[in-house]
Parts: structure tokens; sequence; C-alpha cells
């Protein structure tokens, strides 16, 4: 193997990489990236998820729940980044009949398989592709919560990302996904997009 | 088999589109470092200090190496590089299946959006297997 070779342009690499990095950071707009990867670290961990109680049987039996419930949904604060949020604040909104735009970000196959009640279809593959369909949502001011195939699964993530940069918000993740919305027993419907 | 697998025609075939798949894949994860590097953390192999520092080095260190495996100089370096790199992709996506990751590959940068799987796995072993036959036939130049 030609290993003298082989570091010389693994340097070159390095060296036009840096350099074409640092003219991205110097620009405007900028468009390099910090040398160490922690702003994207902070978006994702340091968060953390907003969470409500979990809905209380006694109350939601109440024929009034329904109006109780209406000045109850949880709050999706805007901390200047995606936030993650617990399956109780997406239970509260689904219980609720609405109130934010739902997503689910997996492929369109998995979607009529089985999604979680009043959430639309943005495959992630699909729009990570075309930046039109991220422009086209209309939310109303409403706050947007993105699932997908639970913690494995980071195109929700991604996919909140792309929305925040985007100028929507707020925008929340529900990392537990589908898996962990299954396991709690929660209603699913099923159908193509 | 193996005969075949040595052919001139298919080594040089084999060399130059190898090149042109580095070339390619660097200069679409040039324009977007932001994008590919959230890429190289969904795949969660290595530390997240670093994953800036791949993203925005990578790229370029794939387009040096195609462009060295076609104008000829330092032909063999590229090649074995190439070869290197393949199968540390083939082993990150490999990676990626085996644990059950639903990620975007980033192969390509954002320009794809191809997701990690069997299909993926098996598009970079045949790469991996080209590059291997890509560094047969050189000499000792450089």
């Amino acid at each position: 193997m030609p290993t003298g070779g082989m570091l010389m342009l693994v340097a070159i690499g390095a060296v036009l990489g840096l350099v074409y990095n640092a003219v991205g950071l110097k620009s405007q707009p900028v468009w390099g990236i910090p040398w160490i990867g922690e702003d994207r670290l902070a978006v994702f961990d340091d968060v953390p998820a907003i969470d409500v109680k979990p809905p209380d049987p006694t109350i939601s039996s109440d024929p009034l729940a329904g109006l109780v419930g209406a000045g109850s949904l949880p709050q999706i604060v805007n901390p200047g980044r995606p936030v993650p949020v617990t399956v109780n604040v997406l239970k509260a909104y689904v219980d609720h009949g609405s109130g934010a735009l739902i997503v689910d970000a997996r492929d369109p196959d998995e979607y009529a398989e089985s999604h979680i009640p009043g959430a639309v279809n943005m495959p992630y593959e699909e729009v990570v592709t075309d930046p039109e369909r991220i422009e086209a949502i209309e939310t109303g001011g409403q706050p947007i919560i993105i699932y997908c195939g639970g913690p494995e699964c980071e195109i929700s993530r991604n996919l909140a990302l792309d929305f925040y940069y985007a100028g929507l918000e707020p925008v929340a993740f529900y990392e537990g996904g589908l898996p962990e919305w299954i396991a709690l027993g929660y209603p699913l419907v099923e159908g193509a997009p | 088999m193996m005969g075949l697998l040595r052919h001139p025609w298919v080594v040089t075939g084999c060399r130059v589109g190898i090149a042109v798949v580095f070339i390619v894949a660097g200069l679409a994860k040039i324009g977007d470092a932001e994008s590919f590097a959230r890429q190289v953390h969904n795949f969660q192999l290595i530390p997240v200090a670093f994953e800036n520092l791949v993203a925005i080095v990578l790229p370029w260190i794939e387009v040096v190496i195609g462009v060295t495996m076609l104008v000829g100089s330092r032909r063999r370096a590229g090649a074995w590089l190439s070869l290197i790199l393949m199968a540390g992709f083939t082993i990150a996506v490999a990676a990626g299946v085996a644990r059950g990751l639903d990620i975007e590959c980033g192969c390509f940068g954002t320009g794809d959006g191809a997701r990690v799987g069997a299909v993926k796995l098996i598009e970079n072993v045949l790469l991996t297997l080209a590059a291997w036959i890509g560094t047969t036939r050189l000499g000792q130049e450089d």
C-alpha cells in the first residue's frame, strides 16, 4: 500500500475542506459550520422535553371535559429551536381533536398501515428533496408536532430542524414515536395519505 | 471469473466508475456541510465533537481521491484510499442496518434522500468490490 501518497491525499483534502469552511464562516450569509459540533448537540440534547400530567380518566369522563380541556392544552413554547415533547403532550392534542399540526415523517406505506389520529404524512425522504413542501405549510400559528418510528429514528428531529430553519414555529418532536404510542394502547388509524 | 475481473478494461472501468462516484458524492456534500454533519450524527458512530470536522473534511477528501484516480498522478494512493473509504462506508451502513436505524444515508448529500437499508448495503458492497478491483493492475508508480 502506498502509505505516503495516501497520507498526502488525505492531508490535501483536509486542508481544502478546512480552508473552504473557514471561508464559509466569514461569508455573509454564513455557510461554514463550527469545527466542533456542539451547537447541533444543544439543539437536541440540552432541551428538557415539555411534559404535562397524563390525562386523568375521572376528568375525561366528565361531560364538561371538552370545554375544560379546550383551555388547558399544553403550551409548546418556542425556545429558539425545535423542542422535544412527551407522549402526554401529544395525547392531549389528539384528545382535543387538534390545535396542532401533527406530522408523521415516515414513509407513505408505513403511514397507511397505522398512524396517530389527525396526523398528516410528510415523508422526510420526500421533503428533504423538495423544500417547497415545507414552504407550502400553513399552520395558522399552531404548533407542529412531528413523530416517526421511535427513539431509534432520527427523521422526526431532522424534519423538525428543517421546519424550524424554514421559519415555522413552534416546532416540536415526539421522540417516543409510534412504538411508545402503540405500547400505551393509544388510538391508531389506518389509511393512505 | 477471476481472469475477467483482472481484465484491463474491467479494472479501468471500475477505477473510473469509482472516481466519478467519489467526485459526485463529494461535491454533493460540499454544498451543505450543516446537513451532512447532521447525517453523520445520525449514524451515531463517532464522538459528537468530531462530527463537524468529518463533515467539513471528508467530502473534500473524496473529491481529491476521485480526481487523482482520473488524472493518473498518485493513482495508486487514490485507488487504495477509495477502497478503504468504501469499506468504511459499508461498515457504517451495515452498523446502521444492524441497529435498526431509520436514517438518511447522506451518501450523496441531501440530493437523493436515500435511506440506510438493505438496498444501500448491497450498493455499497458492490462499490467496495469495484474499488478493490480498481486497486489491481497498478504498477509501483507513485
